[in-house]
Parts: C-alpha cells; sequence; structure tokens
C-alpha cells in the first residue's frame, strides 16, 4: 500500500472530522425535528466557542414591525419556538442588527425577558465589540440590560448619538398605576416638557394593563408558547427633532380577536361586522371590538377600555393608535388630511402573539408648560 | 354634615384596576374602604377627583357603578348624598354615568 504524505494525512484527517461534525449535526437536527415535529435549516446549527452545538439566531437587519413585520415575526417566532418551547441552547445574534424601532425593541425584550424567566437563566451578552453601536446605544437606553440581569456587560459603553431616544421598559404582572407614572415622569424628563393629555393617557395604560388581567391570558385557552400569565410589559421613545412621543405597550396573551367572538353571540357579531362594511378578519375584530365597547364580557358594566385607549388619540396633536393583535393591525390617525387614512386595517401572515398597543403624539413647538 | 374624599390624597393618586386582585388601589378598594363607609353614616359626600394622575374606566365602573351593582345604593340615593369634585367637567359626566346606568340588583 502506498504510503500518505504528511499533507494527504491532514486532508484525510480533516475530512474525517468534517464529516464527523455533519452526522453531530445531523443528528442534533433529527432530534430537534422530533421535538419540535419541524424540520431545523442546517444554517441555524453551529458551535460556541467551547464547541457546544447551539441554535443561532441572527436578528434581521431591520426589528421594525412597521416595516419588516414578517421577518421580524420570523425570528421571534424562532425563538418563542427554540428557546421558550425547547430547551435548546440558542444564541441571538446581534451582529445583524441594523435599525430598531420602539415597538420593536419593546416586543423583543418582551420576548427575552419571557425566554429567560421560563428557562430561569441569565442571558450573556456576545460579540459586543461588533454590534452597531447606535442599535447598542439605543437598546441601554431602554434598559434591556437591566431587565435580564445580563452579567458580562463591559464597563465602558460605545458613545454615539442617535435621532431617537428610549425609556426604560417597565414591566409587571398587577394593575400598578406607578409604573405608568414613572412611565410619564421619564418622557417628560426626555421631552423638556409636558406629556400632552397626561390623565388620558394614563387612564388608556391603566385599562391596558387591567384588561391584561381580565382577559389577555384565560385558564381555559391553550398556548402555542407558554405565557407567564398577567405579564405585561411597557415602554416609550422621544425624537428630539421633530418633537414625537411614542408610548408602547405590548401582552403575550391570547389577542383581541380570540377574545371578541367568544362573549357575543355569531349572528350580533357578524351583524356588527357586517354594518360596519367589515370583514370577518382579526384586524376588523380589532376594529369591532372598539365599537362595541363590550369586548370581552358581553356585560354592559365592562368593556370601556378599548375606547378609552382610542380616546387619547383624539385629544392630541397628530395623534394616532395602532394595535396589533392577532394577525390583524388596526391604526387610526384621526388628523390626517385624507379621510380614508384615518382609519387602515391590515392583515398579517403571521400572528404578533399578543397584543400591542402603540399611541403616538407631537409635542407642541411652544411646548405645553 | 359633610365628609370629603380626596382620592389622590386620602386613597392614592395612581388608582389602577378594577378588583383588589388586580393591584393596590383599584376600584373596588377605594370603594370599600373610603366610599361606602362615608356614605353609610349618612352625611353628604363630596367626592374631589383632582389631583391623581388619572382614572382608567375600569376603576371608575367599579368604584362608583358598583355601589348600585352590588345593591349598597340606588342611582338616585347617590345623586342626594355625593357630590363630584373635578375640574374636568367629562370626567364628572363619566362618574355619573356608571351609577346612572349600573344595573341594581334585584330584590
Amino acid at each position: 500500500m502506498k504510503k500518505l504524505s504528511q499533507k494527504q494525512k491532514q486532508y484525510f484527517l480533516r475530512r474525517r472530522d468534517l464529516h464527523a461534525e455533519r452526522r453531530r449535526k445531523s443528528k442534533l437536527r433529527a432530534k430537534l425535528r422530533r421535538l419540535t415535529g419541524e424540520p431545523i435549516p442546517a444554517r441555524l446549527v453551529t458551535r460556541d466557542r467551547r464547541g457546544n452545538i447551539e441554535i443561532k439566531l441572527p436578528l434581521p437587519e431591520s426589528f421594525s414591525l412597521q416595516d419588516n413585520y414578517e421577518k421580524v415575526m420570523d425570528f421571534v417566532n424562532c425563538l418563542r419556538k427554540y428557546g421558550v418551547q425547547s430547551h435548546f441552547r440558542v444564541y441571538v445574534d446581534f451582529r445583524t442588527l441594523r435599525y430598531i424601532g420602539p415597538s420593536g425593541a419593546l416586543l423583543l425584550a418582551a420576548e427575552i425577558d419571557r425566554w429567560r424567566r421560563i428557562r430561569g437563566f441569565k442571558p450573556a451578552v456576545r460579540d459586543l465589540s461588533q454590534w452597531d453601536p447606535v442599535v447598542y446605544l439605543l437598546l441601554e437606553q431602554m434598559g434591556l440590560f437591566d431587565i435580564l440581569e445580563v452579567t458580562n456587560l463591559p464597563k465602558s459603553l460605545p458613545i454615539e448619538f442617535a435621532d431617537i431616544s428610549f425609556i426604560r421598559f417597565r414591566t409587571d404582572q398587577r394593575a400598578m398605576g406607578e409604573r405608568v407614572k414613572e412611565l410619564r415622569m421619564d418622557l417628560e424628563e426626555l421631552a423638556g416638557d409636558v406629556v400632552p393629555a397626561a390623565r388620558r393617557l394614563y387612564a388608556g395604560l391603566t385599562e391596558a394593563i387591567t384588561n391584561v388581567a381580565h382577559h389577555a391570558y384565560p385558564e381555559d385557552a391553550s398556548y402555542t408558547t407558554p405565557p407567564i400569565p398577567g405579564r405585561w410589559w411597557m415602554s416609550g421613545s422621544f425624537e428630539a427633532d421633530n418633537r414625537h412621543l411614542t408610548v408602547i405597550f405590548f401582552d403575550q396573551g391570547v389577542g383581541i380577536p380570540y377574545t371578541v367572538p367568544r362573549s357575543h353571540p355569531v349572528e350580533k357579531l357578524r351583524g356588527l361586522l357586517s354594518s360596519l362594511g367589515l370583514a370577518d378578519d382579526d384586524a376588523s375584530l380589532i376594529r369591532a371590538a372598539m365599537e362595541v365597547g363590550r369586548s370581552q364580557t358581553g356585560l354592559s358594566h365592562r368593556g370601556e377600555g378599548l375606547i378609552k385607549i382610542k380616546g387619547y388619540t383624539d385629544d392630541v396633536e397628530n395623534g394616532r393608535l395602532r394595535i396589533l393583535s392577532g394577525r390583524g393591525e388596526y391604526i387610526y390617525a384621526p388628523g390626517e388630511p385624507d379621510p380614508k387614512d384615518r382609519e387602515r386595517r391590515i392583515t398579517h401572515k403571521t400572528s404578533i402573539g399578543g397584543t400591542l398597543i402603540q399611541w403616538e403624539a407631537t409635542l407642541p413647538k411652544d411646548g405645553l408648560r | 354634615m359633610r365628609a370629603t374624599i380626596d382620592i389622590a390624597k386620602d386613597f392614592s393618586d395612581v388608582p389602577a384596576g378594577r378588583f383588589v386582585s388586580d393591584g393596590p388601589y383599584s376600584g373596588e378598594a377605594f370603594r370599600e374602604r373610603h366610599l361606602r363607609q362615608a356614605l353609610t353614616t349618612g352625611q353628604k359626600v363630596i367626592v374631589t377627583m383632582d389631583g391623581s394622575e388619572g382614572y382608567g374606566s375600569s376603576f371608575l365602573e367599579e368604584a362608583f357603578g358598583g355601589l348600585v351593582r352590588n345593591g349598597h345604593f340606588s342611582p338616585q340615593e347617590l345623586h342626594d348624598r355625593m357630590e363630584i369634585v373635578s375640574e374636568d367637567q367629562s370626567l364628572v359626566d363619566e362618574v355619573w354615568r356608571y351609577i346612572d346606568t349600573a344595573t341594581q340588583p334585584n330584590h
């Protein structure tokens, strides 16, 4: 038999190792497939620096629910499937992220928060030097690292400037008006001005919180991803250039399209949808829930919450309300010059897996103080 | 004789939630710990609404509408015995709307 050269030996050893690695990954993917019921793309299965196999989930370049909804939800659903529902090591790769909006940021924080609470671990920041510095700054402003109890955060932070500033997240499982007050105070400190129609905003936010306690997490519902019953998340942002204020609220419950049909006779609901010229889809059900004012219980003294939530938008300059629930999106912008643009409904391919409410307003240039 | 309840000072400036189980400063808590007790003394009760961060509809309905729904008072009795004070007239109107439209229990 011909003797192998050193070079040939090294070639065959590398090939052997490569085949062994492929077999290990293939076995892992088969195991993952048995557990999740779906094939795992090979590109997601990698090794960390210590050689442990993990699922790598790169964030989309733009984490914007407005401009990139489906790709954002693809990522979120992967995190839910592999991180929360299963017991795999997951690496969330922030290096690919170049833009994050305030509502996307809150959604991301809530999903990571659920992941670490349910799995009982402390996520470690990795490859920080390769993160986009503005993204890092915004995530640090919003308190993502505080809430997640990240342990190996470097002491010095990159210094960058962004057009927008985020305020720290709040999260709780009870109707805590104190959290809403803190949010308002943070916004006012950031804006250097009072929040317009602050009492109306407080009413809307506390109603959203109360709705979560009563309706968002019914015990008899089945959940694809286990929720943390009663938990909600809240945040905000301010853009100094155009004095634009945003407040966002999110829960991971069953969503308005789930609860509305269960609290009204089918014939009544269909009649209402028909009278409003609406189809029987998630976005229309969000709209119908506001009209009915009895979104859950069918009792005359319950369910004005969504009306209160909408009410703030009418009282402020450039007021805009956006509700994402199930696969539906409802946008209400009473100040739009074209009446056709004052209310819009969108049906997405993917459910958001909860309810997200976003209020927007513009502070007057001469201030309110 | 009159009794004055200043919600922000006597109860909380951050009222939120409907039931006691919702949170520490719910509508039910306000009704049971402050409002109902003051009304049962027979005095005229003045409820001052200003000074708080605001009021959600669940809080207001449970606090005030609950007085009628739970059979403690009729709407007319409350109109006779209670006065709601606020610089925001729409808030005053909202409170009375919950009282006037609350369903009384069958006797």
